[in-house]
C-alpha cells in the first residue's frame, strides 16, 4: 500500500472526524431554539418543526461534503498504488482530508447558528416566518461558500494535486509566471500548503458571515418593515466578509496550479 | 385569471441546450463513466445529456397534465398544486427582485426550479444501466448480485483498474458538475449581468466593479472580478457536492445491504428531502444574484 495509501486512509478518517464536528454542534444549536420556539408558540409547532428540519438539512451540508471526500479518498486507494511511495501523492491525499475537514468546521457551526437565530426570530414574531426562512437559507448558503471552496481544493487534491515535475526540471507552461519547482518534496509542500491555506481560510469567513446572518434574521423578525434595508446591508456585509476566503482560494490555486 | 404553466417550448429548448453543454464533472473526482462522446471538439457525457433531457421532458409532460382543463370554480388537484407552486415562486421573486420587476423573472426562475427539482428526483427511478453503456453496480457477470471480484476494467485508458461508478438507478444530471455550472452561468452571467446592463446601462454596470470608488476602487477591481467568479463556483459546487455526495452514500449503502429497507430511508432523505431543498436553495440564490444586478432602486 505504501505511504500514499496510508495517507489516503488516514485522511479519510480526518476528513469525516473533523467535518462532523461543526455540523453536529450546529444541528444541536438549531434544535435548542426549535425547542424554545415550540415552548413559546405551541400553536405554531408544526411550521416551526418544519423550519427546523429545513435549517438542519442545510446545516448538514458541510458534513455531507466531508463524507463525500472521505469516501472518495477510500475509493482512490487503487490510484495510490501507481505511486505508493510518493510523498507528493501522500501529501495530496492527506491535504484533501485536512482541507475539507477543517473547512467544514466553521461552515457547519455557522449554518447551525443562523438556523438558531432564525428560529428564535420566528418564535418571537411568527408572522414573519416566510421572509425569515428565505433570509436564513441565503445566509446559510453564504456561510457555506468557504466550505465549498475547500471542497473544490479537496477534489483537486484527491485527483492528484499539483503536477509533480522531476527534480531540477522547469515547467514552462503558458499560464505559469513562476516555473514549478521540481521534485517530490516541493510537490508535497505545495499540496499540503494549499490544503492548509484553504481549510483554515474558510473557517473565519464562514463564522463571520454566520454571525452577521444570525443577527440579520433576528432583526428581520423584529422589524419586518425594514426588510429590504436589512437584506441589502447583510448582503454587502457578507460579500465583504467573504473576501478573506477568496484570498485563500487564490493562494491555494496558485500553489496547486503553479501560476 | 388563470395561471399558465411557466414552461414554454422555447424555454424548454433553452433548458435542454443548457443540459447539452460540454464538460465532465466526474473527472474532477477521478470517477469516470463510459468515455464521453466527442462532437465538434466538445465532450458530451452520455448520462448527463440523456438524463437532463429526461428531466426536462418529465417537467413538460407533468406541467401540461396538471394544467389541463383549468377552471376557476372547481379547480382540479393538479391545478391547485401548480397554483401553490406558482404563488410560492411568485412570492420568492417579488421578495428578492422586487414587486415590479420580480414577476418578469418568474418564467425563468420557475422553470429553473422545476427543472432542477425534476433532475434531483430522477434518482428515484430504478433502471438497468446497460442502456447507457455501463454495468450494473459491480455486477459484472450479470447475476443481479454485487460481485466484489470484478474483472480488470479500464474505462479511461490509464492502465489502472477503474470500473467507474454505475448506479442501479437513473443518475441525477446534477451530480455532473457541467450541469449546475451551465445553469449557474446561464442565470448569473447571462440573465443576472444582462439585466444589470439593461437596467443600469454600461457605465452603471461597469462602475460596480470599482465598488468603493476612487483609487481604492481601482485597487479592488481584481478582487471584485474574483468575487463575481466565486459566485459561480459556490452556486454550482453547492448542488453538485450535495447531490453527488448523496449519490455516493446511497450507492455505497445499497451495495452494503443489498437493497433492503435501509436504502429506502436513504433515498427518502438524500433523494427526496435534500434534492428538493437543494433545488430550492439553488433557485433562491439564482434569484438573489439576479436581484443584486436588477434590484429596484430606492425605497423598500
Amino acid at each position: 500500500m505504501g505511504i500514499a495509501g496510508a495517507a489516503a486512509l488516514l485522511a479519510a478518517g480526518l476528513a469525516m472526524g473533523l467535518g462532523a464536528l461543526g455540523s453536529g454542534f450546529g444541528l444541536g444549536l438549531a434544535a435548542i431554539s426549535a425547542i424554545r420556539a415550540v415552548e413559546r408558540q405551541p400553536a405554531k409547532r408544526t411550521i416551526l418543526f418544519r423550519n427546523m428540519l429545513v435549517g438542519q438539512a442545510v446545516t448538514e451540508t458541510p458534513a455531507i461534503f466531508a463524507l463525500m471526500v472521505a469516501l472518495l479518498l477510500y475509493f482512490s486507494l487503487e490510484r495510490a498504488l501507481d505511486a505508493p511511495w510518493s510523498p507528493a501523492r501522500a501529501a495530496a491525499f492527506l491535504g484533501a482530508g485536512l482541507c475539507i475537514g477543517v473547512g467544514a468546521l466553521g461552515s457547519g457551526f455557522g449554518s447551525g447558528l443562523i438556523a438558531h437565530d432564525a428560529l428564535d426570530g420566528m418564535s418571537a414574531n411568527p408572522s414573519s416566518q416566510g421572509s425569515v426562512l428565505l433570509l436564513m437559507l441565503i445566509g446559510q448558503a453564504w456561510a457555506q461558500t468557504g466550505c465549498i471552496f475547500a471542497l473544490v481544493v479537496s477534489l483537486f487534491l484527491v485527483s492528484g494535486g499539483a503536477p509533480s515535475a522531476p527534480a531540477g526540471a522547469e515547467d514552462l507552461r503558458l499560464w505559469s509566471l513562476i516555473p514549478l519547482a521540481g521534485g517530490e518534496m516541493a510537490g508535497a509542500a505545495r499540496n499540503l500548503g494549499s490544503s492548509l491555506a484553504m481549510g483554515l481560510g474558510a473557517v473565519g469567513s464562514s463564522l463571520g458571515i454566520a454571525f452577521a446572518g444570525g443577527r440579520a434574521c433576528r432583526s428581520l423578525a423584529a422589524a419586518p418593515a425594514a426588510g429590504a434595508r436589512i437584506r441589502a446591508v447583510y448582503f454587502i456585509g457578507s460579500a465583504t466578509a467573504q473576501s478573506p476566503s477568496v484570498f485563500s482560494l487564490i493562494v491555494a490555486l496558485i500553489l496547486l496550479l503553479g501560476a | 385569471m388563470t395561471n399558465r404553466p411557466p414552461a414554454k417550448p422555447w424555454k424548454l429548448a433553452a433548458a435542454l441546450a443548457a443540459g447539452l453543454l460540454p464538460g465532465s464533472g466526474q473527472a474532477w473526482a477521478g470517477l469516470e463513466n463510459p468515455p464521453p462522446l466527442e462532437f465538434l471538439g466538445l465532450e458530451f457525457n452520455h448520462a448527463t445529456v440523456v438524463h437532463s433531457a429526461l428531466a426536462a421532458a418529465g417537467v413538460y409532460v407533468l406541467v401540461r397534465l396538471f394544467t389541463l382543463n383549468l377552471s376557476r370554480e372547481r379547480p382540479r388537484r393538479g391545478q391547485v398544486v401548480m397554483e401553490m407552486l406558482v404563488s410560492l415562486l411568485l412570492g420568492l421573486v417579488k421578495q428578492t427582485i422586487g414587486p415590479n420587476r420580480g414577476p418578469k423573472y418568474l418564467p425563468w426562475i420557475g422553470t429553473l426550479f422545476l427543472f432542477i427539482w425534476a433532475a434531483n428526483l430522477l434518482s428515484l427511478f430504478p433502471v438497468d444501466n446497460h442502456h447507457f453503456g455501463g454495468e450494473f453496480f459491480n455486477d459484472y457477470n450479470g447475476n443481479g448480485l454485487y460481485d466484489p471480484g470484478e474483472p480488470f476494467i479500464d474505462t479511461n485508458g490509464d492502465g489502472i483498474h477503474n470500473p467507474g461508478f454505475q448506479l442501479p438507478r437513473l443518475e441525477e444530471p446534477t451530480s455532473d458538475l457541467s450541469f449546475p455550472l451551465t445553469l449557474a452561468v446561464l442565470f448569473v452571467v447571462v440573465i443576472g449581468h444582462g439585466s444589470g446592463l439593461r437596467f443600469r446601462g454600461l457605465s452603471g454596470y461597469l462602475k460596480e466593479y470599482l465598488t468603493p470608488g476612487g483609487i481604492i476602487g481601482v485597487a479592488m477591481l481584481p478582487l471584485n472580478l474574483v468575487g463575481k467568479i466565486s459566485e459561480l463556483i459556490s452556486l454550482s459546487f453547492r448542488i453538485f457536492g450535495n447531490i453527488f455526495g448523496g449519490a455516493i452514500i446511497m450507492s455505497v449503502m445499497s451495495g452494503l445491504v443489498l437493497y433492503f429497507l435501509i436504502p429506502i430511508g436513504m433515498y427518502g432523505y438524500f433523494g427526496v428531502f435534500c434534492g428538493s431543498i437543494q433545488a430550492f436553495v439553488f433557485t433562491m440564490l439564482a434569484a438573489t444574484y439576479i436581484s443584486m444586478e436588477a434590484a429596484e432602486e430606492a425605497g423598500d
